[in-house]
C-alpha cells in the first residue's frame, strides 16, 4: 500500500516523558471524593448536618426557651404552635430538645476530642518504642480494660461531683481512650517499619519528626473512622447518665435526661420519650453510616 | 495441522472509575501441540491478561471480553459457559501462578487438593487418588511424598510449594499448561530446579506450555518461540534465533540491550528505554511505542502498525518494515 | 615535592571497614526459663570498601545482605562487631556523631511505592534533608529542591506533586534525590531497582553510574540480581546466610568462582541468549536454604554442597587469599 512519503520523516514524540497529565490529589481529596458517592454515607452526613443546625441554630429561631414553665400547659400533645409537644412543667418540648441536643453533641464531640489526645498519645508512644515499654503499656490498657466502662464512669462522677458539662466530657473522655490507644498503636506498630520512615530515620530524623510528620499523619484513617464511631458511642453514654440521675441535672437537659423525664408517663404522654430517643437514635444511625463512608474512603486498597 | 490455540483478534478491557481500560487490545497467537511458546513484555503490557482470559479467569465485572475468538480443542472459549469452562480447566488446561505463597489453600492438606482436583475431573476417590497423588508428587521431584503429602501449605518452603503448583495443573495430564511468571518470586537457586523440572517434563509429558515472563533468559532456556508484548498488543512474534539474533522491532532490540548479561566481558553502558510504559486508560494514537522510539517517525504516530512478515513465523508490527520507510539496521549481536 | 608523593601513596582510602559484624534478632519466647529463638541473620561479615568504588553484596533471600547493609547505617543496632567509617569507629555513635555520620552515609530503598510518604510532597521529602541538618532555608532550600529534582531528571513543578502521581522508576530516582540532598560520600542501595520494570532498570543504573562519576560517590549495592550487580560493581561480595563466602572482582568472580556456591549461583542465572543456553554446563544445587534460626554447624552451604567433606561440619571455613584481590572460604581451596 502506498502512503504519502512525508509520513515516513522523523517525528520527535509529542509525549512529553516527565509531564503529568493528571490534575494533583492529595489522599485526602482522594478519600472525599470516594465518600461522596457513598449514597449512605452522604444521607448520614448531611443528617448529622440537620441534626447540628437544629440543636445549634434551631434556639435562635424558636421563640421558646428551655426554662420558662407554663403550669397551665402540661404534656400538651403535639401541634402546630408545640410541634413536639409539652413536658410536665409546660415547657416547650421542641425548645428542651433544641437545648438538649447542644448539650449531647457538645459532649460527644468534646469528650471524642479528649479520648482522641490520650489515645494518640499513649497509642503512638507505645507503638514506636515497641518491646518493653510497649508490653508494659498495653497490660496497664488491659487492667483497666478489665473493669467495667459504667463502673468507672459512675465512679468518677460521684468523685468529681455529678452534673456539671465540664466533668461529664473529661469523665467520658477520660475513660474511653484505651480502644483509640489500641488502634493508634497497632498502626504505628505497622508503618514504622514502612520504608519511608527508615528513610527518615536514615537521613537522621528526631523522635519528634518521625511521629508528626510520618507516623501519625498517616494512621489518621483509623484514627478518624474510630472518633466518628466514638461520637455516638459517648452521645449513649452520656444519656445513660443522665437517664441514670447522675448525668445533667435540671433545668438543663440532654436528650437523655429528656428520656429519662419522659419514662415516667409512657401510657398517658409517650411524646416525652419518643423524641428524644427518636434523636438518639438518629444521630447513632447517621454517625455509624458516616463511619463506614470514611473507613471504605480511606481503605488504600480501593484506590484506583 | 490445526492448532491446539489459536487465539484471533482478543480484546479484553477493564471498565474502571476513570474510563476503559484496553489491556489487551487486538491479540492473535497460536500454540501447536508439544510446543514451549514465552510471551514476554513489562508490567502493564497484558500478557496476564492474556492468558487469564484464555481460561476464563477474568473477574467480570470490571472486566469484559470485548471481542476476538479463543479456540481450544475445537471449541471456541469466548462462548463456553462457566459450566463448561470447569470441564477444561485443571483438566485440559492447567495453570501456574507466581505466587506460591497465595496459590495453595492454607486450610487442606496438599494431599486434599491434589485429589480434590483427581476427584472432579478424573472421578478417582480414595486409594487410587491418594496413589495417583503420591506419583505426581515423586514426578514433581517432592522427596519423601508419603509424608508430606499429608501436610499443610505453610510446611512448604517457596520452591516446593511451587513444585506442588505445578503438580496439581499436571494432576489431569493437560493438554495446555500456562505458567504465569512461575519462577519470579523464588531465588535464583530455585528458580533453577523449578526450570529443570519444567523442562524434563515437557520433554517426558509433551504438554505444550505457555510461559509468561519478563525474563528474557528464562525464555531462551525454555522456550522455542517468542512473542514480545507491548500496551495491550503483540509487536513481534518469531522463534528464538529471530527474536534474540535478528529483532526487527525497536522495543525487542532496546530490550535485548538495555539488560545486564552475566557473560558480558567489557564494562559497557546499559542503553535504557527512555520514558515510561504507556497509560492503557489514554493510549497513544498510532503505535504504542512511538512515544519512545528512537526510530519514530510522523506515520508512527498517527497510525497503527500493521504487521509484516519477515520469514516463516517471524512477524513484526513496526512501520519501519514499510517499503517507504528509510532503512534501520539494528547491529548485530553475537 | 617527594615527600608529598610518599605522602599520597600511604594515604589509606578505606572509606568503609566492617570488622566481624553480626546482627541476631532475638525472636518471641524466652519466658519462663525457655532458650529464646535468635535469628542468626548476619554472622560475621568483614570487608572494606575504597572511596568511589562500587562493592556489590549478592546473594539469595535470607542472607542477610539487606539486614547488612541497614545495620552497617544504624538503622538496626549490631549485635557484635565494628563498623570503620573513613578511618574512625562509627559503631556506637550516638547524638551529635551519629547525625554527622547520617550526612555521610544514606541509603536507597527497595519499594519505590513504600519508601516515599504518601502524605507528603516530593519538594518536602527531598528537602526533608536539608531540613534535618538544617542546610538550607527559604528560597536558598528552594533552589536546592529545583536543583535536587533537576539532577534526577524531573521538573521544578514536580515539586508539589505527591508520590502517587509517579511511576515507580520515578519515584526511585527521588528516592536518590533525597539520598543526595546531604551530600553524602557513601550511599549503599539496597535493592534499588528489583521492584521496577526491566527497561527501566537501566535508567536508573545509568543514572546511579553517572552519579558516582560527577560526585565522587561509593556505592554498597546490595541486589539479588547477580547479572546487575556484576554490571555496575567493581567488586562482589556473595553472601550466604549471614557470612561471605566469596568477594572478588566483578569480572574475576564470573571467570573463576572458587567456592561452590558461587558456582552454583552463575550457574543458575539464565542468560538472554538462545545458543549460549544451549549449550550451557549447568550445576543445579538441590534443597533450600538451612533456616537462620537453627543453622548447620561449621560450614552453613554443607547441606547443599556437591563436594562436601567431613571437615566441613566441623570446622567454619575463613575467608582465604586466592590472589588477584579473590578471596573465598571453603574447605576444598
Amino acid at each position: 500500500m502506498k502512503l504519502a512519503q512525508n509520513l515516513f520523516e522523523p517525528a520527535i514524540s509529542q509525549i512529553s516523558a516527565e509531564h503529568i497529565n493528571r490534575p494533583s490529589t492529595t489522599m485526602m481529596q482522594d478519600a472525599w471524593r470516594r465518600f461522596t458517592l457513598n449514597k449512605l454515607a452522604m444521607a448520614g452526613l448531611v443528617t448529622l448536618a440537620g441534626l447540628i443546625i437544629f440543636a445549634f441554630i434551631g434556639p435562635f429561631i424558636i421563640k421558646y426557651n428551655y426554662y420558662s414553665n407554663d403550669l397551665m400547659n402540661t404534656y400538651l400533645p403535639p401541634s402546630w404552635i408545640h410541634p413536639f409537644g409539652t413536658d410536665a412543667l409546660g415547657r416547650d418540648s421542641m425548645a428542651r430538645l433544641m437545648y438538649g441536643g447542644r448539650v449531647s453533641l457538645a459532649i460527644g464531640f468534646v469528650s471524642v476530642l479528649i479520648n482522641l489526645s490520650i489515645g494518640v498519645f499513649y497509642g503512638g508512644i507505645s507503638g514506636y518504642f515497641g518491646g518493653r515499654i510497649d508490653n508494659v503499656m498495653m497490660r496497664i490498657i488491659d487492667i483497666i480494660y478489665s473493669v467495667p466502662d459504667l463502673l468507672y464512669v459512675i465512679l468518677l462522677m460521684v468523685v468529681m461531683g455529678k452534673g456539671g458539662l465540664l466533668n461529664i466530657m473529661i469523665v467520658l473522655g477520660i475513660v474511653n481512650w484505651m480502644g483509640m490507644a489500641r488502634i493508634v498503636r497497632g498502626q504505628i506498630l505497622a508503618l514504622r517499619e514502612q520504608e519511608y520512615v527508615l528513610a527518615a530515620r536514615t537521613l537522621g530524623a528526631s523522635t519528634a519528626r518521625l511521629m508528626l510528620k510520618h507516623l501519625i499523619p498517616n494512621a489518621l484513617g483509623p484514627i478518624i473512622i474510630t472518633s466518628a464511631l466514638a461520637i455516638p458511642s459517648a452521645i449513649f453514654m452520656e444519656a445513660f447518665l443522665s437517664f441514670i440521675g447522675i448525668g445533667i441535672q435540671p433545668p438543663f437537659a440532654s436528650w437523655g435526661s429528656l428520656a429519662a423525664d419522659g419514662r415516667l408517663n409512657i401510657p398517658s404522654y409517650p411524646y416525652a420519650l419518643f423524641f428524644p430517643a427518636a434523636a438518639i437514635a438518629i444521630t447513632m444511625l447517621a454517625f455509624n453510616f458516616v463511619g463506614d463512608g470514611l473507613r471504605d474512603a480511606f481503605d488504600p486498597k480501593m484506590r484506583k | 495441522m490445526e492448532h491446539l490455540l489459536e487465539v484471533k483478534d482478543l480484546r479484553t478491557s477493564f471498565f474502571t472509575y476513570a474510563g476503559e481500560v484496553k489491556a489487551v487490545d487486538g491479540v492473535s497467537f497460536h500454540v501447536d501441540q508439544g510446543e514451549a511458546i514465552g510471551i514476554v513484555g513489562e508490567s502493564g503490557c497484558g500478557k496476564s491478561v492474556t492468558v487469564q482470559t484464555v481460561m476464563r479467569l477474568i473477574p467480570t465485572p470490571p472486566g469484559k471480553i470485548m471481542g476476538g475468538s479463543i479456540n481450544f480443542l475445537g471449541k471456541d472459549i469466548v462462548k463456553l459457559s462457566e459450566k463448561e469452562m470447569q470441564s477444561i480447566r485443571g483438566k485440559e488446561m492447567g495453570m501456574i501462578f507466581q505466587d506460591p505463597m497465595t496459590s495453595l489453600n492454607p486450610v487442606l492438606t496438599v494431599g486434599l487438593q491434589l485429589t480434590e482436583v483427581l476427584k472432579q475431573h478424573e472421578g478417582l476417590s480414595g486409594q487410587a487418588a491418594t496413589k495417583r497423588a503420591l506419583e505426581l508428587l515423586t514426578l514433581v521431584g517432592i522427596p519423601n511424598p508419603e509424608s508430606r503429602i499429608k501436610q499443610y501449605p505453610h510446611q512448604f518452603s517457596g520452591g516446593m510449594r511451587q513444585r506442588v503448583m505445578i503438580a496439581m495443573a499436571l494432576t489431569c495430564s493437560p493438554k495446555l499448561l500456562i505458567a504465569d511468571e512461575p519462577t519470579t518470586a523464588l531465588d535464583v537457586t530455585i528458580q533453577a530446579q523449578i526450570l529443570e523440572l519444567m523442562r524434563d517434563l515437557k520433554d517426558k509429558i509433551n504438554t505444550s506450555i505457555i510461559l509468561i515472563t519478563h525474563d528474557l533468559g528464562i525464555v531462551a532456556d525454555l522456550c522455542s518461540r517468542v512473542i514480545v508484548m507491548y500496551g495491550g498488543k503483540i509487536i513481534e512474534t518469531g522463534n528464538l534465533d529471530d527474536i534474540y539474533y535478528h529483532p526487527k522491532h525497536p522495543y525487542t532490540w532496546g530490550l535485548l540491550k538495555s539488560i545486564p548479561r552475566l557473560d558480558a566481558s567489557e564494562k559497557g553502558r546499559l542503553i535504557p528505554i527512555p520514558g515510561t510504559p504507556p497509560d492503557l486508560l489514554n493510549p497513544p494514537t498510532g503505535c504504542r511505542f512511538a512515544p519512545r522510539c528512537e526510530h519514530c517517525m510522523k506515520i508512527c504516530t498517527e497510525q497503527m502498525p500493521e504487521y509484516s512478515q519477515i520469514n516463516d513465523g517471524h512477524q513484526v508490527a513496526c512501520w519501519l518494515q514499510h517499503p517507504q520507510a528509510p532503512k534501520v539496521a539494528f547491529e548485530g549481536r553475537g | 615535592m617527594a615527600d608529598k608523593e610518599v605522602v599520597t601513596l600511604e594515604k589509606d582510602d578505606t572509606i568503609l571497614e566492617v570488622k566481624d559484624l553480626v546482627k541476631h534478632f532475638p525472636m518471641g519466647g524466652g519466658f519462663f526459663g525457655q532458650r529464646q529463638q535468635v535469628v542468626h541473620a548476619v554472622n560475621g561479615i568483614s570487608f572494606k570498601v575504597k572511596k568511589g568504588e562500587t562493592l556489590g553484596i549478592v546473594g539469595e533471600s535470607g542472607c542477610g545482605k539487606s539486614t547488612a547493609g541497614r545495620t552497617i547505617i544504624r538503622l538496626y543496632e549490631p549485635t557484635s562487631g565494628q563498623i570503620f567509617f573513613e578511618g574512625q569507629e562509627v559503631t556506637k555513635a550516638y547524638g551529635d556523631d551519629l547525625l554527622n555520620l547520617r550526612r555521610k552515609m544514606q541509603m536507597i530503598f527497595q519499594d519505590p511505592y513504600a519508601s516515599l510518604n504518601p502524605r507528603m510532597t516530593v519538594g518536602d521529602i527531598v528537602g526533608e534533608g536539608l531540613d534535618i541538618h538544617k542546610l538550607a532555608s527559604g528560597q536558598a532550600r528552594t533552589d536546592r529542591i529545583y536543583e535536587l529534582l533537576e539532577v534526577i531528571g524531573l521538573n521544578p513543578e514536580h515539586a508539589n506533586r505527591f508520590p502517587h502521581e509517579f511511576s515507580g522508576g520515578q519515584r526511585q530516582r527521588i528516592g536518590i534525590a533525597r539520598a543526595l540532598s546531604v551530600n553524602p560520600r557513601l550511599i549503599i542501595c539496597d535493592e534499588p531497582i528489583s521492584a521496577l520494570d526491566v527497561s527501566i532498570q537501566a535508567q536508573i543504573v545509568n543514572m546511579l553510574e553517572e552519579l558516582q562519576e560527577k560526585m565522587g560517590l561509593t556505592y554498597l549495592f546490595i541486589a539479588h540480581d547477580l547479572s546487575m550487580v556484576k554490571h555496575i560493581s567493581h567488586r562482589i561480595a556473595v553472601m550466604y546466610l549471614g557470612r561471605i563466602v566469596e568477594l572478588a572482582p566483578s569480572y574475576e568472580l564470573y571467570k573463576n568462582p572458587q567456592h561452590p556456591y558461587t558456582k552454583a549461583l552463575l550457574s543458575a542465572i539464565p542468560i538472554p541468549d538462545p545458543r549460549v543456553e544451549a549449550t550451557r554446563k549447568r550445576l543445579v544445587v538441590q534443597g533450600n536454604v538451612p533456616s537462620p534460626i537453627d543453622p548447620p554447624s561449621g560450614c552453613y552451604f554443607r547441606t547443599r554442597c556437591p563436594y562436601v567433606k567431613a571437615v566441613c561440619s566441623e570446622e567454619v571455613p575463613q575467608l582465604k587469599e586466592l590472589g588477584n584481590n579473590h578471596v573465598a572460604a571453603c574447605h576444598l581451596l
